[in-house]
């Protein structure tokens, strides 16, 4: 009676199960309805496409865990791609230039984070105000225009290949297991996910709160950053407006993962799953011939339903354990 | 006089406690009439039953000559019986007009007839009296005595000929407490009945018509206010026995762990006190005296506070609830399922939330570690739960309690604050909290016991302080414990009380 079970691995059909499974069925599907899918270089397109949404992701998944949003993650990924581009056209060496935006992007985390905690802001508000900001910025010192003249090494490295897979995606996989990693090892891992489950608890628990707010929110901004880079790679210019999908995106892709907007649930390797089911759809039903218009339809049934399969699984769970 | 409401041997039982047990009780036109007892002498359930928020299972209601074996709120609304809560329930957005009249606002063809309404407020606002009420003004701006007067336009603009107060000065100060009483004399003069209910025993000296005193659901006596004292009211509320089933002579009362010089804060003033290894300390107080404010300022959590702390002899500075469980100390929160435990989260995780430093090397937690500190707890606790995984929030309130008692316990915690611990936890459960704090004590460490529930304080406590409106008014020994000396420390007013 006394014994308590020891569980090495649980594996539990939990909503990142569902999530692998209905990728697997997807492209199934495609590899049987389509002789392109199946093929390497679609294989790898599919993979870079999904790798900027995909380091997004792994951010948003943070600040979603705490039962917060970042907002702002699409149009800084934008104003780092164009603050990128024009230090590099103007002379700036390639690494610092990379080091100054990454800093001008982790600066937005900080802001969101500062902005958040001390003046006890709602999330939603504060990183709204901040997407707007770095998307006005972007456009105002690109003139609104997309800015070229890159030197040929960002577009060669954009779609470089290495170990048979492009050079994004080995980001991607960096970003998602560091970030499963310190999510699920660490003691910031444990804070995260003890805030979003209760503020108060958590602070009598003595969790530092603030400590893991401007966490979340600086690897947020962060990760925004990285994204900017992997973009300017992958575009070869500078483009203003090339962030507005990705704030969406990268909520969905978590939200598909099994993350939680109430807080305390979610993995880094659901939000890579989501992002990668949302890439197939796009690269799907472009290879079905599928009328381009319906991926976002599909994509906005996907996200209801697996966050409504989830809720009917907890609602059946505790009438359960409540009998 | 003319009874405007009668209550006829109802009774009301919940699972495992007889909330009410034949009460009677009654209430003339035109007075106050005061109820007063301990917490959990069934006072609410009772007013609950008069606005049709409980049906009684048993007994019936007599209002303006009408029998009703159940009431309706709708219904008691219509028949003039409005109840004043202790929180109330405004739209604190919107202004003192609008909440007047909110939902019966004269309208016509669905507009809202302003200066008909302004008109009305203003006339209400004149017929008790207190006519210093920007009509305007946005209710959340208002001070808590100015929205208690809002609250009683309210129910006055929906006739309300019976008015129920429930501890309507525990959040006010003194000239605000006059300002009420001018209003409810000017009630009284208006022929409305009121029915008053508060622990502030003074109070109801200067008010009141006749006082009923309740406890453990019965009514013990109705008297009229000028055939009773103060002391003779205390008497009536308290007569239970004290047990000792729980006392554990065992401990032994060591060095001091824990001195507090004059903590304040926005409620607790000057508070010092001692406790040492081996004790537990009980902390009495009525519902409002500041005991949770004063737990909280000792564990860091408040940053109003002022005033020092020492930990075995050492001062320190406690700013955060962080600080002060790297000096060992805890708190246990009253509300354990919005403050004390991630309840989305496993009983693992809720075990180590407090400690994960401990078992961590360069920020990474020992996944082995965490393991074996939460099933070793689990076991020497006896917590019933499937596995480790288990969610919290499917546990009981008993087994939630002890995987609270756990968190401390991983994070070597020595002072244990608790608030409340066996509050919404079953007669068994208690039994096993009780036990628990005497370990706790017994492995040399200390116990501050807060509760409302004297038995229990009596019963497992080596001394017992008192606190009453924000101040410790008094410290009772073991071989003084009695149910009248506590209360009569809680309930009087400090000058008195000191004498």
């Amino acid at each position: 009676m006394n014994e308590i079970p020891k569980k090495k691995f649980s594996f539990q059909f939990n909503t990142q199960t569902l999530v692998f499974i209905v990728l697997i069925a997807l492209w199934t599907f495609l590899s049987i309805t389509s002789s392109h899918f199946f093929n390497i270089n679609n294989i790898r397109n599919l993979f870079s496409q999904e790798a900027i949404v995909g380091v997004l992701a792994v951010g948003q998944l943070y600040t979603i865990i705490t039962a917060g949003i970042d907002l702002s993650v699409g149009t800084v990924a934008a104003l780092t791609n164009v603050v990128l581009t024009l230090l590099v056209i103007n002379g700036v060496p390639i690494p610092l230039a990379i080091i100054l935006t990454l800093l001008l992007a982790t600066g937005f985390g900080v802001a969101n984070g500062a902005i958040i905690y001390e003046l006890n802001m709602p999330p939603f508000i504060v990183t709204l105000g901040t997407m707007s900001i770095a998307a006005g910025a972007a456009l105002l010192i690109s003139g609104g225009t997309n800015i070229s003249g890159l030197p040929i090494s960002f577009s060669s490295f954009g779609s470089g290949i290495f170990l048979g897979m492009p050079n994004l995606f080995w980001l991607l996989i960096i970003a998602v297991v560091g970030g499963e990693i310190v999510l699920r090892f660490s003691r910031f891992g444990k804070y995260v996910y003890a805030v979003g489950s209760s503020v108060e608890a958590a602070r009598l628990s003595g969790v530092n709160v603030r400590k893991v707010i401007y966490g979340v929110y600086i690897l947020s901004g962060f990760l925004a950053g990285v994204g900017g880079v992997m973009l300017t790679a992958r575009l070869w210019m500078g483009v203003p407006t090339a962030g507005a999908d990705y704030n969406l995106n990268s909520i969905a892709a978590a939200a598909i993962g099994g993350a939680s907007l109430f807080g305390a649930q979610g993995t880094v390797i659901g939000a890579f799953l989501g992002a990668i089911v949302m890439s197939t759809i796009y690269n799907g039903t472009v290879l079905l011939n599928v009328n381009p218009f319906w991926q976002e339809i599909i994509v906005g049934v996907l996200i209801i339903g697996t966050v409504a399969l989830d809720q009917i699984k907890k609602r059946q769970k505790y009438t359960y354990t409540k009998k | 006089m003319e009874k405007v409401l009668e209550v006829k041997n109802v009774s009301k039982e919940f699972p495992g406690v007889k909330a009410l047990e034949n009460i009677s009780f009654d209430l003339y036109k035109g007075e106050v009439h005061a109820i007063v007892g301990e917490n959990g002498a069934g006072k609410s359930t009772l007013i609950k039953t008069l606005t049709g928020a409980y049906v009684p299972d048993k007994g019936e209601i007599i209002i303006f000559g009408n029998r009703y074996e159940k009431l309706e709120p709708i219904l008691t609304q219509k028949i003039g019986v409005t109840a004043v809560y202790q929180e109330m329930v405004l739209a604190n957005d919107l202004n003192v007009a609008d909440n007047v009249f909110l939902g019966i606002e004269p309208s016509k063809s669905g507009f809202i007839k302003n200066a008909e309404k302004v008109t009305k407020v203003i006339e209400l606002m004149k017929s008790i009296g207190y006519e210093g009420l920007p009509i305007d003004a946005i209710v959340r701006s208002l001070s808590t005595a100015q929205q208690g007067v809002v609250a009683i336009l309210r129910a006055l603009s929906r006739n309300a000929k019976i008015i129920i107060f429930d501890e309507p000065t525990a959040s006010l100060s003194s000239k605000e407490v006059d300002v009420l009483f001018k209003v409810i004399d000017n009630l009284k003069k208006r022929d409305i009945s009121i029915i008053y209910i508060s622990h502030r025993l003074e109070e109801i000296f200067r008010i009141a018509n006749r006082v009923t005193v309740m406890k453990d659901g019965k009514v013990v006596d109705t008297k009229d206010i000028n055939s009773t004292n103060v002391n003779e009211l205390i008497k009536m509320m308290v007569g239970r026995n004290v047990s000792n089933d729980f006392y554990d002579q065992s401990r032994k009362i060591g060095t001091e762990i824990l001195r507090c010089e004059n903590i304040n804060n926005y409620k607790v003033r000057n508070i010092s006190l001692s406790l040492k290894s081996g004790e537990i300390v009980g902390l009495y107080g009525l519902i409002g005296s500041g005991r949770t404010e004063l737990a909280m300022s000792i564990f860091g959590a408040d940053k109003s506070t002022s005033g020092d702390i020492y930990i075995e002899g050492k001062k320190t500075h406690l700013k955060s609830p962080e600080g002060a469980s790297r000096y060992r100390l805890s708190y246990l929160p009253e509300d354990r399922r919005r403050q004390g435990l991630a309840l989305q989260l496993s009983v693992r995780f809720n075990i180590n939330i407090a400690s994960y430093k401990k078992i961590s090397n360069f920020g990474f937690v020992s996944m082995k570690k965490e393991r074996l500190v939460s099933a070793d707890l689990v076991k020497a606790l006896g917590i019933k739960t499937p596995n480790l995984s288990q969610i919290v929030s499917n546990l009981s309130g008993g087994t939630q309690q002890k995987v609270v008692v756990a968190k401390w316990l991983a994070a070597n915690s020595k002072i244990f604050l608790m608030d409340e611990p066996t509050v919404g936890i079953d007669v068994g459960a208690k039994a096993e909290i009780y036990n628990l704090a005497n370990q706790l004590a017994k492995s040399g460490g200390t116990v501050l016991f807060i509760s409302s529930y004297m038995p229990e304080l009596m019963g497992i406590c080596d001394r017992i302080l008192v606190m009453n409106d924000g101040k410790i008014a008094g410290e009772v020994k073991r071989q003084n414990f009695s149910e009248e000396n506590i209360l009569s420390l809680a309930i009087k007013n400090q000058r008195e009380a000191n004498v």
